[in-house]
């Protein structure tokens, strides 16, 4: 199948230079995005008070993934949890899809962690923010030897907001592809949107982000942030942070931060005893941290420094 | 309810005068390879050129408009004017130039700059270079500063333009890349020896008459090692109702240790696409400092790209746009560090108003073999109105872990808080705002000389203190 078959995910709200190959991600053997999606299982999930709701998929090969319909009418923490069989051997494909509409007033934590492994995991998520709601999403990416991560929202009532992490750690030739985007619709609506992660060897990522003004949307602010450790030489890295703009009463802004640990870290470590290896293995680990003290819920916790193999510490 | 200063587009009226062309003088319209055959038999072209051309025309036919800008949907490329007769042999005394050119050029006050603060002088009129002077004492030390017609034929020079010449640019590069190939007409070619610093810097202008026409001037500077130069190019065009374009190219070779500084200030006319190529190659410990004021032009592609080629060469690139009703301006720069402990720097600005468009546009690529290099990249954008559009479209492909990539942007409208500050040292809430507007410019206007400064800062102020409302 040649390259303008494969259905394309992931695009860039507002494309650039072709030869830079952010504009979209290539989705190889399907020709549409809505084959990507068929035979689905479908989930609706209605949360009725805030206890964490965690749903687990285990990719054994039996279904390929999940469509998830959130009905949100009041404040909930849904906790969507993949993993892969250790005895699980060659590419496999997990496919998420989550819709949610997140009613006037009300406040949904999403948390999506993958540990799938070999699989090629392609998650989905599509949400629309009604009055002074909010939606927090906190994503760990650790498995899979391609991961697809996207995250839509309309912020269209009035003072809702966005706010999402995800947290990567990418080895031995795992290749991620991120898109998030805030459409900013309604008055005083907010986003922030943060990645954060570790490239090692023969790893690659590509990392779009975009917060969209749309005219009406006064009194809005947006925020984008990524900070990448980039620790071999043979990663590849690409950012496309992006700010889009048709309304004048606005605050966006951008930051950055690309390469090798600050120098004044580093020195402070080894000046503490450390050796260099501990000193890059503890500060990939704190970017997933990061993340997980976004989440409270312990079992979470544990099901990602099991995979990560870090000691438990008393919390 | 707040109030709003009304911030004018800029006055136009200044550069919007033109003299008739004869309709003998056009060549022809659109592109076949026949009327690129005029061209080469009018220019005299040597033989690689004139097959030059032709693959140029062929690399334009084969390919596709740009998928990923600005709308160039109004460019009718068969109604295009690509080739105007010189009114005149290219002129070297200032007095011998025919009086409409310059009238022309008077107006726009080229010679008194050129007696004022300048090495030297290159005047193009439509197709063609109509005055270009050095001072004798910069010509002493060796530099050459003429057209690129009349070096390419040059013994001296002919085998250096060969060798450079759309090299940086191919024709493959991109559809106007290939145009200009096709059907470039005058331009620039400067060659400064080594060590040989320019204090004063050389300046090209650039009109576009005729209307329908397209300029394609090129523009070959190679400095060599430990030279210094200041380039500056100016260009404009009065208004039409059909569209115009200019596709001209900028090639840049900057040798080990050498300076190069480009500055531009681009004030075409609002029926202008200006899908214009500038590019620079920078050897060992040299640099190049773009400095770029867009401020005319219906719709603008315009990028310049730094190759960073030898060790700890480095990139500046400081820019300005000002968008106003009925432009689309796409604008940035890209940067490819290609040799260790190479550095860059880009910081813009851009204002959007009255339903104008801004882009900013860059990207940052930092090869396997460009250990221990740098970038930071920082935009501001500001909206004066709820009517216009600002993007910022920033790439960073980083292929390195020995890199230090840092990138910061930001959008928003004149602060409330600075305004009412300023406000209570006496300002008027217009000169407040007018005054924080200069100041949001000033990243470009500092870097500039004096007399161009006060020009660019004029464009910008010219209308800015308007009413409130």
């Amino acid at each position: 199948m040649n390259t303008s078959e494969n259905a394309k995910i992931n695009i860039l709200p507002v494309p650039t230079w072709n030869h830079l190959r952010v504009n979209e991600a290539v989705y190889e053997g399907v020709r549409t995005v809505e084959e990507i999606f068929e035979g689905l299982e479908k989930v609706e999930i209605s949360p009725t008070d805030e206890t964490p709701v965690v749903y687990d998929f285990k990719a054994d090969g039996s279904v390929k993934g999940v469509d998830f319909d959130l009905k949100i009418n009041t404040d909930s923490t849904i906790i969507l949890r993949f993993t892969a069989d250790d005895n699980l051997y060659g590419e496999r494909d997990v496919t998420v899809r989550i819709g949610s509409n997140i009613k006037e007033g009300r406040k949904l934590h999403l948390v999506i962690v993958n540990l799938t492994k070999n699989a090629r995991f392609y998650a989905a998520s599509d949400a629309v923010c009604e009055k002074e709601s909010a939606l927090t999403m906190t994503t760990v990416s650790l498995g899979s030897s391609k991961a697809y991560l996207e995250g839509k929202v309309k912020l269209q009532g009035e003072s809702s907001n966005f706010d999402t992490y995800t947290a990567y750690i990418l080895e031995k030739g795992q290749f991620l592809d991120m898109n998030y985007v805030a459409d900013h619709t309604g008055k005083n609506t907010e986003a922030n949107i943060v990645s954060a992660g570790v490239l090692n060897e023969k790893t690659q990522k590509v990392s779009r982000q975009t917060v969209n003004f749309i005219a009406g949307c006064a009194g809005s602010k947006g925020a984008e942030n990524e900070e990448v450790l980039l620790l071999d030489d043979d990663v590849i890295n690409k950012s496309a942070p992006l700010i889009l703009c048709t309304e004048e009463d606005v605050e966006g802004e951008h930051g950055a931060s690309i390469g090798q640990p600050d120098e004044d870290v580093i020195f402070y470590l080894k000046s503490r005893g450390l050796a260099i290896e501990k000193i890059y293995e503890m500060l990939s680990i704190a970017k997933v941290e990061a993340a997980l003290s976004r989440i409270d819920h312990q079992e979470t916790k544990k099901l990602v420094r099991d995979f990560l193999e870090i000691k438990e510490e008393e919390e | 309810m707040k109030e709003k200063t009304y911030i004018e587009d800029i006055d136009e009226s200044i550069y919007d005068f033109r003299f008739e062309e004869d309709e003998e003088d056009i060549l022809g319209r659109g592109i076949g390879a026949d009327l690129i055959d005029e061209i080469s038999k009018e220019k005299n072209d040597p033989e690689w050129m004139r097959a030059f051309r032709q693959k140029s025309l062929k690399i334009f036919h084969n390919t596709k408009m740009p998928q990923w800008g600005p709308s160039i949907e109004g460019l009718d490329m068969d109604r295009i004017v690509t080739y105007i007769r010189p009114k005149a042999k290219m002129r070297n005394k200032w007095e011998d130039v025919p009086e409409e050119v310059k009238q022309t050029f008077e107006r726009l006050g080229i010679p008194q700059a050129e007696r004022e603060s300048l090495s030297g002088v290159g005047a193009q009129y439509d197709s063609e270079i109509v005055y270009h002077n050095l001072r004798s004492e910069v010509e002493k030390l060796g530099v050459v500063y003429t057209d690129l017609e009349t070096a390419m034929k040059d013994e001296r020079f002919s085998k250096m333009i060969e060798s450079h010449f759309m090299k940086l640019i191919p024709p493959t590069d991109h559809k106007f890349a290939a145009l200009h190939g096709a059907v470039w007409s005058g331009g620039s070619f400067v060659y400064v020896p080594e060590g040989v610093k320019v204090e004063v810097p050389l300046q090209s202008y650039f009109r576009l008459n005729a209307e329908s026409a397209g300029q394609f001037e090129h523009t070959l500077i190679i400095i060599e090692k430990n030279s210094y130069l200041h380039f500056i190019e100016g260009c404009s065009a009065p208004k039409y109702y059909a569209a115009s374009l200019h596709a001209g190219c900028v090639e840049l070779y900057i040798g080990e240790g050498a300076t190069l500084r480009y500055s531009t200030i681009e004030n075409w006319s609002k029926n202008m696409y200006n899908l214009n190529s500038k590019r620079a190659l920078v050897e060992k410990g040299g640099k190049v400092e773009w400095i770029s004021g867009s401020f005319g032009s219906h719709v603008s592609y315009l990028y310049p790209t730094s190759v960073l080629n030898g060790e700890g060469s480095t990139s500046e690139f400081t820019g300005i746009t000002f968008s106003g009703e009925g432009q689309d301006l796409d604008t940035g720069a890209k940067v490819i560090h290609n040799a260790p402990n190479t550095s860059s720097y880009m910081n813009t600005r851009s204002i959007s108003k009255s339903g104008g468009r801004n882009t900013f546009r860059s990207e940052v690529i930092v090869k396997p073999q460009a250990k221990g290099s740098k970038s930071s990249v920082s935009c501001a954008s500001l909206m004066l109105d709820s009517i216009s559009n600002s993007d910022t479209i920033p790439v960073m492909d980083i292929r390195t872990k020995d890199a230090d990539i840092g990138h910061e942007a930001k959008i928003g409208r004149i602060s409330d808080d600075a305004v009412f500050y300023l406000m209570t040292r006496g300002l008027s809430e217009e000169e407040a705002k007018a005054l924080i507007v200069s100041g949001f410019c000033e990243n470009v206007s500092k870097e500039l000389p004096v007399e161009y400064a006060v020009e660019m800062n004029n464009l910008i102020r010219m209308e800015m203190v308007g009413s409130i409302g």
